[in-house]
């Protein structure tokens, strides 16, 4: 069983005697002091299209979360979106983060009752489910974000955006400067706020908070990487280096325009979703290969330096100590050993593949941006027309002949 | 605004941030990188070699140890070339030499450039002209 998981009995409830009741966290057996991810989302049943693709997304989310050992805050009932994570969560096998579901008592019941009413079930995944006395949803809505911050303590709070209508909850998440992860392509709330087609106090809170956006096309990874930024365990980008690394891997892709910058250009959020869908995974295959060839282009020549220094030293050496036969040994196996890496070099070319896998990246990250300066399509059918272009020109760019 | 004028002002916006600055921050690094690495190879190599020089005076006057101080000096000198090669083969100097000349290409540029606020079809037409060849060629 993995550690942390809920018994088949479902989470374990935990009811407050009245809604401004304390929120204690070891009293509720609740985690203190621990990242928070909230998550604000549609209630309604997800299209089978959507949710085969959120599913993944959210996969990632849950594994990143255990792995920093963060308490997801959710409405905690078995529908929409939380019925999705819920399904997440059995792909954990490491480490089950813990979630808590904060839910009014008169909508949901427990999974040892039936519901009368229109109950709804709680999601059977959860950890803990707080239950407040109240008649109607947005009861809970209070105790959820005093449950946040009963968990949290000073850790950060993140809210995971999927779909959703709920304005309100929104506004007060970022009302404390918290940042948001925005999965777009998800409708509702989730794409108003990546397009930017908002009003009032939300318009103003997107504009200026730490907003990050991932389109759910683009990915498992790309999420798991936007919401490591957010929790603070993002690696940062060092320098290339001058000296070369025997064993080298390229740096991880970064977009050349991050997802989080649509929010800051509505007008341009389907060419940048395009060029990232079509030029930006071309590009990062050459900046990869470029920095891999690059890399091997100078290890080879600080070998052959290396294997000529050894030659050279230990000739001196071997007329130093002229009865003793070792370091000719090693003049031959430095020589020998230069010899071998300057044909390999030779043979390799990587200097050339190199320049050449340079050139053409730097063509496609042109060309993504020449794809933003062009005419918006006016069409559906036009946009496609566009990708279809687009798709030629980067074919184009990446077999073009370069002269090194 | 109109949606045209609207799209104009974003494209701006995101080209000044993404491709415009993105690639400046990257010509400065690399200007300050190779030239931090080339004055310290040259001054690396220039110090083994007046070693090797201090090595063979002494064992000219130490005749007894003469083949070692002669070890000594050829050893400090293999290291020397060794790093001007190093040093010669990455072409630090002309790196950190086409880094400032893109960079200061590109800074000049932005002085007559388009702003989010103030902006016409035929200057931006103009201005990513000329940073796309700046960014192509180097100048």
């Amino acid at each position: 069983m993995v550690p942390g998981m809920p018994t088949a009995g479902g989470p374990t409830v935990k009811r407050l005697s009245q809604p401004d009741a304390d929120i204690k966290p070891k009293a509720l057996g609740l985690p203190r002091g621990r990242t928070v991810i909230s998550v604000f989302g549609s209630t309604q049943d997800i299209e089978t299209d959507l949710a085969a693709k959120l599913l993944p997304v959210l996969r990632s989310v849950v594994v990143t979360a255990a792995r920093n050992s963060a308490v997801f805050v959710t409405e905690g009932t078995d529908r929409g979106v939380v019925h999705l994570l819920g399904m997440a969560l059995q792909a954990c096998e490491q480490q089950w983060p813990v979630v808590v579901g904060v839910a009014p008592s008169s909508k949901v019941h427990d999974l040892t009752e039936t519901s009368t009413n229109g109950q709804v079930p709680l999601e059977p995944n959860h950890s803990v489910a707080v239950i407040v006395p109240g008649s109607e949803w947005t009861d809970a809505t209070p105790v959820l974000f005093r449950t946040i911050d009963a968990v949290r303590h000073k850790k950060p709070v993140v809210a995971l955006v999927v779909g959703g209508e709920n304005e309100q909850e929104v506004v007060d998440h970022l009302s404390g400067d918290n940042p948001l992860l925005v999965l777009a392509g998800t409708g509702g709330l989730a794409d108003r706020i990546a397009t930017g087609d908002l009003k009032g106090d939300l318009a103003v809170l997107v504009r200026s908070g730490k907003i990050f956006i991932v389109h759910v096309d683009e990915g498992a990874g790309k999420a798991a990487t936007a919401l490591e930024r957010l929790l603070g365990k993002e690696t940062p980008v060092r320098p290339p280096r001058i000296l070369p690394k025997v064993r080298y891997r390229a740096p991880e892709a970064r977009p050349l325009v991050d997802p989080g910058f649509v929010v800051a250009y509505p007008a341009l959020a389907d060419a940048i979703h395009d060029a990232n869908q079509v030029v930006a995974p071309a590009f990062q295959e050459l900046d990869a290969e470029a920095e891999v060839e690059q890399n091997r282009y100078r290890l080879t020549a600080v070998l052959a330096i290396a294997g000529g220094l050894t030659t050279t030293v230990f000739a001196g050496l071997q007329t130093w100590l002229k009865d003793t036969p070792w370091p000719g040994v090693l003049v031959v196996a430095g020589g020998a050993f230069a010899a071998a890496i300057t044909i390999v070099a030779r043979k390799r070319e990587s200097l050339d593949k190199y320049l050449t896998a340079r050139s053409r990246a730097e063509r496609l990250r042109a060309l993504y941006f020449a794809h933003l300066a062009s005419v918006a399509p006016a069409t559906e059918e036009e946009r496609q027309d566009k990708v279809a272009d687009l798709e030629a020109a980067v074919s184009n760019r990446k077999h073009e002949v370069v002269r090194t | 605004m109109s949606d045209k004028q609207q799209r104009q002002a974003q494209f701006v916006e995101a080209y000044l941030r993404h491709r415009f600055q993105d690639r400046l921050d990257h010509f400065e690094r690399a200007r300050k990188r190779y030239s931090r690495a080339r004055t310290w190879t040259v001054a690396l190599a220039a110090a083994l070699f007046i070693a090797a020089a201090a090595a063979a005076a002494i064992g000219m006057a130490d005749g007894p140890r003469r083949a070692m101080w002669g070890f000594v000096a050829t050893a400090l000198a293999a290291l020397g070339t060794a790093m001007s090669l190093y040093e010669a083969t990455f072409g630090f100097r002309r790196l950190a030499r086409e880094s400032a000349t893109t960079s200061v290409a590109l800074q000049r540029l932005a002085v007559d450039g388009p702003t989010p606020d103030d902006v016409d079809d035929e200057r931006l037409v103009a201005f990513v002209t000329e940073v796309e060849s700046v960014l192509r060629y180097g100048r």
